[in-house]
C-alpha cells in the first residue's frame, strides 16, 4: 500500500550525490506572455517625401547617395522625376521646409543633392526604350514639366507617346520662363534628349487648336489626351498706359531672352510684380545692361513670395526692391518715361485671414523708368479648348484634383494649366499621376487615388540624443561681379564627396536606416537582424519599449498587444 | 567619445551574445542590459559569481525539468555560481586561486553585485578583495537601494530620495556613499564608472579591464523602472540625463592616482533628471533642485579638480 | 618521524599532509599557530597552496566555498568568535555539498571576551550539516584531519575537526607525523564529481523559491549522506589503522565491562576522566566511559547498543545551551529514549568557558552519581574549585 504523504524521492541529478547543481537555459520562459504592447517596424513617412509635389523619395535616394549607390539613387530618383538637374537647379524645395533637421540646426541641402544626382545621371547611357510596346497611342499636348513628364512615365510602361510643343523648342516655362543663369540650356536639353531618347516624338511648332482640335486627335487614333500646356499668358496690369512703348510683359520679355533675341532693355527698368517671374525679370535686366531695376512689390517683405534666396541674390546683383507700393499709372507720351506708384498699408488681419492691402491716400510717387515689365500672373491660354471640357472662372482646366481626370473620360489635364499651385515639381508630379490615370483609363480599371495613410515622421518622433549638430553644407556661388556680365549659372553644385558629407546629415526621419540601436538596447536579445532587416522575436519580447524609445529616426512603433491577439 | 554613432567608428561591437531571452529580469531592466553588453566583451571563458539580489533572476531558478532532471534555467550563457548575500567579492577570489591552482589563468572571475552587496553589506569583503589585489573582476550595478527585496534604501540612495523604508515625509538623509572613492583608496589597478546609456564605452572599459591583472571595478549606474518609478522605455534616456547632468560623471581611476573623465556632459539642469523619476517627484521644488544642483556642481568641481 | 609538537601544529602537519590547494584563514586565538605554521609551509615552498589571509572568518568560509566549487581541496581553521561569524556559511557549505574541512578550536563564547576551552561554539553548529570528530590528543588531531578528507570527499560533506583551546592546541606531546608518500597512499588528489569552470556552463545553486520540492529532496539527499558517514568512517579509520597502525573509530569503550556507571565524555576531559576510572576500578567500583569521537552525525546505534542495560550513565558537558542543558546529554537521552532497559542519564555541566577540569572534581562527581538513585534536576552544575 502506498501511503501519499510518504515521501518518494524525484530528482535524477547531474551526479550521484545530487548537489543543487543543474544545467538549463532560460529558453523555456515565453516571456512574451508579460507584455500589453508590442514594438511594430513600421516605417513612417519622411516630411520631405510628403511634402514633395512631384511624389519623390527623397529620403530613399539621400539613403542610396550616402552608401555610395549613385545608380541606385538615379533609378530611384526616376521613378517620379525624370528632370533631377532641372529640379535641382529650380525647386523652391518646400522639402527643405519640411526637414526635421532644420529644428536641429540646418535643414539638408537637399536640392543640391538632387542636383549631384541629376548631373550624375546626364552622364549616364540613360534609359532606353521600353521592349515591349504597347498598341494604344497617346497624345500630350505642351513640352513642359508637366507633359514630358507624363510623356515619360506613360513610354516607360510601353505606351507609344506624341507630344506636340507649340513653340519651336520644348520644354515650356523650363525653356522659355526660367533664365539661363538658374537653368543652363545645355542642362535642360540633355535631360529632355534623355527623355526622348525612350522613343517619345516631340513635334515642335505643332500647335493643336489650329490646325488639328482635340477631336481630331482622337480621331487619329489617340486613345487619350494629356493637356498641359500650361500658363504662358500674362495677364495685364490694368492701368492706362499698359500698350506705351517700353512696356512688356514679363514672360514675352524672359522667352525672348532664352531663345537667343537678346534685345536691349533700357537703363531704367521697372518690374511689377511680386512673385518668381518679377524677379527673374529684374536680374535679367540687370544682366543686359540695365542701370537701374526695380521691382514694385505690393507685399511686404515678409509676405513675398518668392524663394528667399532668389530676392537675397538679387538685391546683391543691385535689384532694388520697394515694399508695399503699388503702380497707379504710367507716365509719357509714347513711350514710357516714368512709373506713378502709391504706397500700401498692411492692414488689421481678419480671423485667419491674409492681412488686407490698402492703399495710402496721397502717398504717391514717382520714379524715374523707361521700361517697364509687367509680372502680375498668368494663366492658361484655352482657347484651343471647345466647350465641352469644363472650365473653372480664374480660367483653368477643372481636374479632379486625384485622378487629374475632366469631364471627358479620354481628357486629362495637369501642371500649371489646371491651376492650383503652379510650381515644376507640382508639374512633373501632375504628369506622373495623370500617366497612372491614362494608364488604369486604357486598361479599363477604375481609376482610383491612392490616399497616404501613414503617419508623417515629425520631429517628436526623432530621439536627438544620437546625432551630432553639424550645419549643412555651403553652396557657393560666383561673385556678384562675375554674375551680372552674362548669364553663366550662378550656383555651384556639389561635389561627389560634399555630397555624401550632406546626406550622412539624414535623420532618416521614420525610415529604418540599419543603425543597429533597437539590436543594441534590447534587454533580452529579442531583436535580430538578417538581410537588413530587423526581427523581433514575439515569444520573448516584453513589451519594455527601449527599441521604439532609443530609435533615432522613430522607425518603430508600438501598438496593442490585444490588436495582435486577436 | 560622445554620442553612439561617433563611437561606431572607433569600437566594433562583437556580434555573439551571452545572454538568453527568456530570463525573468523586469521589462527594461538595465542590469539585463549591462550584463549582456559586459559578457560580448568577456566572452564564453568567463564565470559569474551572483549573490542573493536581483541578478539572480539572470541566474535562473531551480525546478524539474522533463522526467525528473534538474534543471535551472539561467539566462547567462557562462557558469554562474550563486554565494550568500555580502560574499560576492572573497568568494570570486576563491573561484579565481581555485582556477588557478588548477592551472587556469584565462578564465575571467566576475563578480556582480548590486549596491547593497556591494556599498554596505558586502563592502567588507569587497575592500578585503580589493586591498589583497585579488584578480577579479567587480561590476556593481548601482539601482540606488534593495531592489530585489522591494525598494527600501541602501547607502548608494541618493540623498532625499524615496525608498519604502524612507517614505515621505522623511525620505533618505545623507549624501550617496562615493564608492568610487573608496575603492581608489585601496590603489586598484582599475577603476570605472559607465551607465547602459553609452554602451561603446561600458564595452572599451570592461575590454581594456580584462587586459589588466589584479582587481578591477565597475560602478554602472542602473536605472530601475520599478523601483525608480518610471516607465521602462525610459531606462536609458534617464541613464543618459544622469550623465548629462552631472549627476553621474563617466570617468576611471587607474590605480588609485589617474582620473581621466571619459565624456564632458553638456551640463543640462538636474530637474531634467529628477522629473523624469516617479521617486523624486517631491524634490521638484525651486528650493529643492536649487541645493541638489549646488551638490552636483560641487562634486563635479571636485572630480575635474582630481585629473 | 616523531616530533613533540603543540595540537595546533599536529593540526597545520595533517593540513599539509593533506595537500590541499587552497588556504583561507583569520586569525583568533588559539587557532593562530594553526595558520602561522601553515603560512611557514606554504612560503617555504613545502606545501604548494594558495594562501589568502582574507578579512574575517565569514570571508575565509566564502572563499574556501568558491574553491571548492572549482574542485580543489580547501582548508581553514578558526574558533568561537570565527567560527560563530561564519554560521551562515556553514549550512551553506553543507547545503552546497562540498567537501571543506576546518580546524575548529574549542573556545568560550563572548561575551566577555575569554580564550578558555569550551565546547558551546562548535556543539552550536550541530545543525549546519557538518560532520564534527573531537580530538583526545595531538596525535589524533593530525590523523582525524587526514580522515576528514577522506570522508568528506566521499560522502561530500564538510567537516571539521575539534579540540580544546589550550589544553589541547598550545601543549606539547610526541606526535608521528607519517610520511607523505605513505599519507599519499592513503589519501589520493582529490577528484571532483562536479566542478565549476568555464568549459561546462552550469548553473551552482539558484534560487529554489518557485520549486522548493527540489530544495526538500537535497534536504534529503544531504541527510542520507550523513546517515552513510558511520559506514565510511569505520572503513576509513580501518584502512588508516593498516597503513599507520591507529584508529579511533566513532566512540571508544574504556572499562564498559560490566559498568554500573557510565561517563559519556569528548575532549581533552577524557583523559583526566581515564584516571579517575582507574581509580574507581582499583577500589571495586564498576565505573566505565564512553568517548564520543564523532559527535556529528550523533552516534546513535553505538549509543544504544553499548549503553543499553546500564543503570546509570553520567553525561560531562563542557558547555551548555542555554533553556535546554548540556548539548551531549541532550544527545544521549534522544538516542536512548526508545531502548527499553534505559539507564538513567545524569547531565552535568562540568568546565564551562574555561574552568579546569580536576581529578577530584572528577571523583566527586562519580561519587555523587553512584550515590543517586537519580538526578534531582536536568542539569547539575559543578561546583567551581577557585
Amino acid at each position: 500500500m502506498t501511503h501519499k504523504a510518504i515521501f518518494k524521492p524525484l530528482l535524477k541529478g547531474i551526479v550521484p550525490i545530487v548537489p543543487p547543481i543543474a544545467r538549463g537555459d532560460s529558453l523555456v520562459n515565453k516571456t512574451g506572455s508579460w507584455r500589453y504592447v508590442r514594438p511594430v517596424y513600421r516605417n513612417k513617412l519622411p516630411p520631405c517625401n510628403h511634402s514633395c509635389p512631384a511624389n519623390e523619395d527623397i529620403q530613399g535616394y539621400l539613403s542610396l547617395i550616402k552608401q555610395g549607390r549613385f545608380l541606385q539613387a538615379w533609378e530611384l530618383i526616376r521613378r517620379s522625376n525624370p528632370f533631377p538637374a532641372v529640379l535641382g537647379r529650380v525647386c523652391a524645395h518646400p522639402c527643405e521646409l519640411a526637414c526635421n533637421r532644420r529644428r536641429f540646426d540646418e535643414a539638408i541641402v537637399i536640392h543640391n543633392v538632387e542636383r549631384f544626382l541629376g548631373d550624375y545621371g546626364l552622364t549616364l547611357p540613360g534609359e532606353r526604350k521600353i521592349r515591349d510596346r504597347r498598341g494604344e497611342k497617346i497624345a500630350v499636348i505642351g513640352s513642359g514639366p508637366a507633359g514630358l513628364s507624363c510623356a515619360y512615365h506613360l513610354a516607360k510602361m510601353g505606351y507609344p507617346v506624341t507630344v506636340f510643343e507649340a513653340l519651336s523648342v520644348p520644354g515650356g516655362m523650363l525653356a522659355v520662363g526660367i533664365p539661363e543663369y538658374c537653368l543652363p540650356k545645355e542642362v535642360l536639353t540633355a535631360e529632355i534628349n534623355a527623355v526622348e531618347r525612350l522613343g517619345i516624338d516631340i513635334q515642335t511648332n505643332v500647335a493643336i487648336g489650329s490646325k488639328q482640335s482635340l477631336d481630331d486627335l482622337l480621331g487619329q487614333g489617340y486613345k487619350a489626351i494629356f493637356i498641359a500646356t500650361g500658363a504662358h499668358k500674362s495677364m495685364k496690369l490694368g492701368l492706362s498706359g499698359e500698350e506705351k512703348d517700353g512696356t512688356v510683359d514679363a514672360l514675352s520679355f524672359l522667352r525672348e531672352v532664352n531663345l537667343g533675341n537678346r534685345g536691349s532693355v533700357g537703363d531704367k527698368v521697372a518690374v511689377i510684380g511680386e512673385n518668381n517671374v518679377a524677379v527673374n525679370a529684374a536680374r535679367v535686366a540687370i544682366r543686359l545692361g540695365a542701370k537701374y531695376v526695380s521691382i514694385i512689390c505690393r507685399q511686404s517683405k515678409m509676405d513675398m513670395p518668392t524663394r528667399n534666396e532668389e530676392v537675397k541674390l538679387a538685391e546683391e546683383e543691385g535689384v532694388h526692391i520697394i515694399y508695399l507700393a503699388a503702380p497707379s499709372n504710367i507716365l509719357g507720351e509714347g513711350r514710357v518715361a516714368g512709373l506713378e506708384c502709391i504706397r500700401m498699408r498692411l492692414g488689421e488681419a481678419d480671423k485667419g485671414q491674409v492681412p488686407r492691402l490698402t492703399p495710402i491716400k496721397g502717398s504717391e510717387f514717382v520714379i524715374d523708368v523707361d521700361t517697364i515689365i509687367t509680372a502680375v500672373g498668368r494663366t492658361p491660354d484655352l482657347n484651343f479648348v471647345n466647350h465641352e471640357l469644363k472650365t473653372s472662372p480664374m480660367g483653368t482646366l477643372v481636374v479632379d484634383a486625384g485622378t487629374l481626370a475632366t469631364n471627358k473620360p479620354d481628357i486629362f489635364a495637369g501642371g500649371d494649366v489646371t491651376g492650383g499651385r503652379t510650381t515644376v515639381a507640382r508639374a512633373i508630379g501632375d504628369g506622373m499621376r495623370a500617366s497612372v490615370s491614362i494608364d488604369r483609363y486604357i486598361r479599363g480599371e477604375g481609376l482610383e487615388v491612392f490616399r497616404e495613410k501613414t503617419p508623417i515622421a515629425g520631429f517628436k518622433d526623432l530621439n536627438l540624443a544620437y546625432f551630432q549638430s553639424s550645419l549643412g553644407a555651403q553652396i557657393s556661388r560666383l561673385p556678384v561681379a562675375d554674375r551680372i556680365k552674362g548669364f553663366t549659372e550662378v550656383e555651384g553644385g556639389f561635389t561627389e564627396s560634399v555630397a555624401i558629407k550632406e546626406t550622412e546629415r539624414c535623420f532618416s526621419c521614420g525610415v529604418c536606416d540599419g543603425c543597429d540601436n533597437c539590436w543594441l538596447v534590447c534587454p533580452d536579445v529579442t531583436i535580430s537582424r538578417k538581410n537588413g532587416e530587423y526581427q523581433v522575436n514575439y515569444d520573448y519580447c516584453k513589451g519594455c519599449g527601449l527599441c521604439v524609445e532609443e530609435c533615432p529616426r522613430g522607425a518603430i512603433t508600438m501598438e496593442e498587444e490585444a490588436k495582435w491577439r486577436r | 567619445m560622445t554620442s553612439l554613432l561617433a563611437e561606431q567608428e572607433k569600437f566594433i561591437v562583437p556580434e555573439e551574445e551571452y545572454i538568453y531571452q527568456g530570463h525573468t529580469l523586469c521589462a527594461g531592466c538595465s542590469a539585463a542590459l549591462i550584463i549582456r553588453y559586459v559578457l560580448k566583451v568577456l566572452g564564453p571563458k568567463t564565470i559569474c559569481v551572483v549573490p542573493a539580489c536581483c541578478f539572480t533572476l539572470m541566474s535562473g531558478r531551480a525546478a524539474f525539468g522533463p522526467d525528473s532532471q534538474l534543471t535551472m534555467p539561467s539566462g547567462l550563457r557562462v557558469s554562474v555560481l550563486n554565494c550568500a548575500f555580502e560574499t560576492a567579492a572573497v568568494t570570486a577570489s576563491g573561484v579565481k586561486a581555485g582556477l588557478e591552482a588548477q592551472g587556469d589563468y584565462e578564465t575571467t572571475v566576475l563578480a556582480v553585485a548590486g549596491d547593497g552587496g556591494t556599498f554596505d553589506i558586502g563592502l567588507q569583503a569587497l575592500s578585503g578583495a580589493a586591498e589583497r589585489n585579488d584578480d577579479i573582476m567587480y561590476l556593481c550595478y548601482d539601482n540606488e537601494a534593495y531592489m530585489n527585496t522591494g525598494i527600501q534604501r541602501s547607502s548608494a540612495t541618493p540623498d532625499g530620495c524615496w525608498t519604502t523604508t524612507t517614505p515621505l515625509p522623511r525620505p533618505k538623509q545623507g549624501a550617496k556613499k562615493n564608492i568610487m572613492e573608496i575603492i581608489a583608496a585601496h590603489k586598484v589597478p582599475y577603476a570605472a564608472t559607465a551607465t547602459p546609456a553609452f554602451p561603446l564605452d561600458l564595452m572599451q572599459k570592461v575590454s581594456k579591464a580584462k587586459q589588466k591583472r589584479g582587481t578591477k571595478f565597475f560602478h554602472v549606474l542602473c536605472p530601475c523602472p520599478t523601483g525608480w518609478r518610471f516607465s521602462p522605455e525610459f531606462t536609458i534616456k534617464i541613464s543618459r540625463m544622469a550623465v548629462e547632468s552631472k549627476v553621474f560623471p563617466l570617468y576611471e581611476i587607474e590605480d588609485g592616482e589617474k582620473y581621466t573623465i571619459n565624456y564632458l556632459p553638456r551640463g543640462v539642469s538636474v530637474r531634467q533628471y529628477l522629473e523624469l523619476q516617479g521617486r523624486f517627484r517631491h524634490l521638484l521644488t525651486e528650493q529643492h533642485i536649487a541645493r541638489i544642483q549646488e551638490n552636483v556642481d560641487h562634486n563635479w568641481e571636485r572630480l575635474v579638480r582630481r585629473v | 618521524m616523531e616530533k613533540v609538537i603543540s595540537g595546533n601544529y599536529a593540526a597545520a602537519y595533517g593540513a599539509k599532509l593533506a595537500r590541499p590547494k587552497f588556504i583561507a584563514c583569520y586569525p583568533i586565538t588559539p587557532q593562530t599557530t594553526i595558520i602561522e605554521k601553515l603560512a611557514d609551509f606554504c612560503s617555504a615552498g613545502e606545501l604548494e597552496a594558495k594562501f589568502i589571509p582574507v578579512e574575517s572568518e565569514h570571508s575565509a568560509m566564502a572563499a574556501c566555498i568558491g574553491a571548492a566549487n572549482t574542485g580543489v581541496r580547501t582548508f581553514t581553521a578558526t574558533s568561537s568568535q570565527g567560527l560563530a561569524l561564519m554560521h551562515e556559511l556553514l549550512f551553506w557549505a553543507a547545503g552546497a555539498r562540498l567537501p571543506i574541512v576546518m580546524s575548529n578550536v574549542h573556545r568560550t563564547l563572548a561575551p566577555p571576551t575569554n580564550l578558555g576551552a569550551d565546547q558551546t561554539d562548535s556543539f552550536a553548529q550541530r545543525d549546519t550539516g557538518w560532520i564534527q570528530l573531537e580530538c583526545e590528543s595531538a596525535q589524533e588531531i593530525l590523523d582525524s584531519i587526514l580522515q576528514a578528507y577522506r570522508i568528506a570527499e566521499e560522502v561530500m560533506l564538510p567537516c571539521m575537526v575539534c579540540h580544546d583551546a589550550f589544553y589541547l592546541s598550545h601543549t606539547y606531546e610526541p606526535v608521528d607525523i607519517p610520511e607523505a608518500e605513505l599519507v599519499d597512499s592513503y589519501l589520493p588528489p582529490y577528484v571532483p564529481p562536479f566542478k565549476l569552470d568555464s568549459e561546462n556552463r552550469l548553473t551552482f545553486y539558484a534560487s529554489s523559491t518557485r520549486c522548493p520540492a527540489t530544495q526538500y529532496e537535497f534536504r534529503y539527499h544531504a541527510q542520507q549522506a550523513m546517515e552513510r558517514v558511520p559506514t565510511v568512517l569505520r572503513k576509513a579509520d580501518e584502512h588508516f589503522y593498516e597503513l599507520f597502525g591507529r584508529r579511533y573509530g566513532i566512540v571508544e569503550e574504556y572499562y564498559l565491562d560490566g559498568a554500573e556507571l557510565v561517563i559519556v565524555a569528548a575532549g581533552t576531559m577524557v583523559s583526566t576522566i581515564r584516571r579517575v576510572v582507574e581509580e574507581f576500578r582499583q577500589r571495586g567500583e564498576r565505573v566505565g566511559l564512553l568517548r564520543i569521537r564523532m559527535f556529528r552525525p550523533f552516534p546513535k546505534e553505538e549509543i544504544r547498543q553499548l549503553l543499553k542495560g546500564v543503570p546509570k550513565v553520567a553525561v560531562f558537558d563542557r558547555n551548555i545551551s542555554l533553556g535546554e542543558g548540556g548539548i551531549l546529554c541532550q544527545g544521549i537521552k534522544s538516542a536512548l529514549y526508545n531502548v527499553d532497559k534505559k539507564p538513567v542519564v545524569f547531565g552535568f555541566i562540568v568546565g564551562l568557558c574555561g574552568v579546569d577540569i580536576t581529578l577530584d572534581i572528577v571523583g566527586d562527581i562519580v561519587d555523587y552519581t553512584l550515590q543517586q538513585d537519580s538526578p534531582e534536576k536536568d542539569i547539575i552544575w559543578t561546583e567551581v574549585v577557585m
